[in-house]
């Protein structure tokens, strides 16, 4: 059956060619002369060809109406639709990646600061490591203080030993003086006038520092560090006598005492909320635009 | 068929080329009726042809930059050709026009079939033939059909459909043997539905068995 169709379909081709004379001139003698000899084909042409010819003179079917176009019809669509959406969907995958290098940027900062606060400890001591690092004598001094009460130990002797001692021995004006200097002008001013010599020897701060004490010394606290500075020589005196001549400073002189410590101290702390300021304004301001970044980013994927 | 007024295709087609829409329109006015034609042959259905007609004019406008020189009549009919194709193969997934639904095609769809002959009964044969015919070129598949009606409709060369339809001259030549055959085929199977005078055979000579040898009228 399958062959006999085939068969037929082939047949069908080249009467369907022969229809439209387009068989070769080999292949158009060859079913010319089938077709003298077979009736059956001949019949099977003639209704092909009266099909062809009933398709052939189906008649032509005007149009309805006119397919003129309008200027409307041919306006590119695309543009002035989609001309906003496609400007937020160009901007948005850009504001999400802004959004993402900022809220990492604002994380790596904060981890940052975290890490740079919390390596001394939790909280208060914070301040500790950044102080120890600007001005190491700072937590010496504060040791000193409780621990001149009660006992002298040997650090905080190293530590405030040489300032009187350079203040005494060394005319030369140390740079490192020059606080304590400042203290003592401002804590004892009247003794210093008493002391007239002074100003009109040197004029300047070292100058004066030096030999004052030494005038000063039947007066009051600063007495002890006009004894420590002849002191320098003898070895094992100094220590004693400066941690006596701590005690008197705790006891007796607060001012001194308080001199020392404080003002590095106060710089201390002003230093260290002005870096916490500096270090964390960037990581909220960074967390500011995180979240601005964040909102437009979403309001132009909604966009698209 | 038409082949056009006397119209300058050439520069028509370059001046809308550069925007003018008024100079595509006369091609438009000149056009509209082959690729009108040619839309409803191979749909059927004069609402879907018209539809198919206008987007045909409106996707050739738009594309005209791809019309490189030759037959703009044969790149306007190979752009509505496609047109229709896709739109049958989106309707396959509908039910085809089953050869039961012959002669219950609604005849004001096809008010021109009655146009240009003489008798009344003449006409109304004319008309109910066409009818027939067209509902059963519907019930071709979209390959073959496409290819019959390019080529006895539009009265296409092998060459011009497997270039309109972007198949090898081989597989135009099989699948219009294969339309034609089974349109036949299809009449035959209806020869009743017929008006005598345009039956394929003879009633008299094959009646009880095959279709027996004409003797060609």
């Amino acid at each position: 059956m399958l062959g006999k169709n085939r068969a037929r379909e082939r047949v069908d081709e080249w009467l369907s060619a022969y229809i439209d004379g387009a068989l070769s001139p080999r292949e158009r003698a060859r079913l010319e002369a089938r077709l003298a000899e077979d009736p059956d084909l001949r019949a099977r042409l003639e209704s092909l060809q009266r099909t062809v010819a009933l398709v052939r003179g189906l008649p032509a079917v005007p149009a309805p109406r006119n397919f003129l176009l309008t200027p409307a019809m041919v306006r590119p669509p695309a543009p002035t639709v989609r001309q906003p959406p496609s400007a937020a969907r160009r901007l948005a995958p850009a504001l999400t990646l802004a959004t993402a290098v900022s809220g990492l940027l604002c994380v790596v900062l904060l981890v940052g600061n975290l890490l740079t606060a919390g390596g001394g400890g939790p909280g208060a001591a914070a301040p500790v490591p950044m102080a120890a690092y600007e001005t190491g004598p700072s937590p010496q001094v504060q040791e000193t203080q409780e621990a001149l009460a009660k006992k002298a130990p040997s650090s905080p002797e190293a530590t405030v030993t040489p300032e009187p001692a350079r203040l005494d021995s060394a005319a030369t004006v140390s740079e490192t003086a020059v606080p304590e200097m400042e203290a003592w002008s401002e804590v004892a001013p009247s003794p210093l006038l008493e002391g007239g010599p002074i100003p009109p020897e040197m004029g300047g701060m070292g100058g004066g520092a030096g030999p004052g004490p030494s005038l000063r010394e039947p007066g009051e606290p600063e007495e002890p560090e006009a004894e420590a500075s002849p002191t320098p020589t003898p070895e094992p005196q100094p220590s004693e006598r400066v941690a006596a001549a701590g005690e008197e400073r705790v006891t007796a002189a607060p001012p001194t005492v308080e001199v020392t410590p404080t003002s590095p101290p106060v710089e201390m702390p002003g230093g260290e909320r002005a870096q916490r300021v500096t270090s964390w304004l960037p990581v909220g301001g960074l967390a500011l635009l995180t979240m601005t970044l964040a909102v437009l980013s979403i309001r132009a994927w909604r966009a698209r | 068929m038409i082949t056009g007024r006397n119209l300058d295709e050439g520069r028509l087609v370059a001046a809308a080329q550069r925007g003018d829409l008024d100079a595509f329109n006369e091609l438009v006015l000149a056009y509209q009726d082959r690729v009108y034609n040619l839309a409803y042959r191979i749909l059927g259905d004069p609402a879907a042809a018209e539809d198919a007609t206008q987007e045909a004019f409106i996707a050739a406008y738009r594309h005209l930059s791809t019309f490189r020189g030759g037959s703009f009549l044969s790149w306007l009919m190979r752009t509505v050709a496609n047109r229709c194709y896709d739109e049958l193969r989106r309707q396959k997934r509908r039910p085809a026009v089953s050869w039961e639904s012959f002669g219950e095609m609604d005849e004001d769809a096809n008010p021109f079939l009655v146009n240009g002959h003489p008798t009344p009964e003449e006409a109304a044969q004319q008309a109910e033939l066409t009818r027939f015919l067209q509902s059963a070129i519907v019930t071709l598949p979209p390959d073959q059909r496409v290819v019959l009606v390019l080529s006895d409709v539009e009265g296409m060369n092998y060459q011009e459909i497997a270039d309109t339809v972007g198949i090898p001259v081989g597989t135009v030549k099989s699948r219009l043997a294969r339309a034609r055959a089974r349109l036949r085929d299809l009449l035959q199977a209806q020869r009743e539905l017929l008006p005598r005078a345009y039956r394929l055979e003879d009633e008299d000579r094959d009646a009880g068995k095959e279709p027996s040898p004409g003797t060609g009228r």
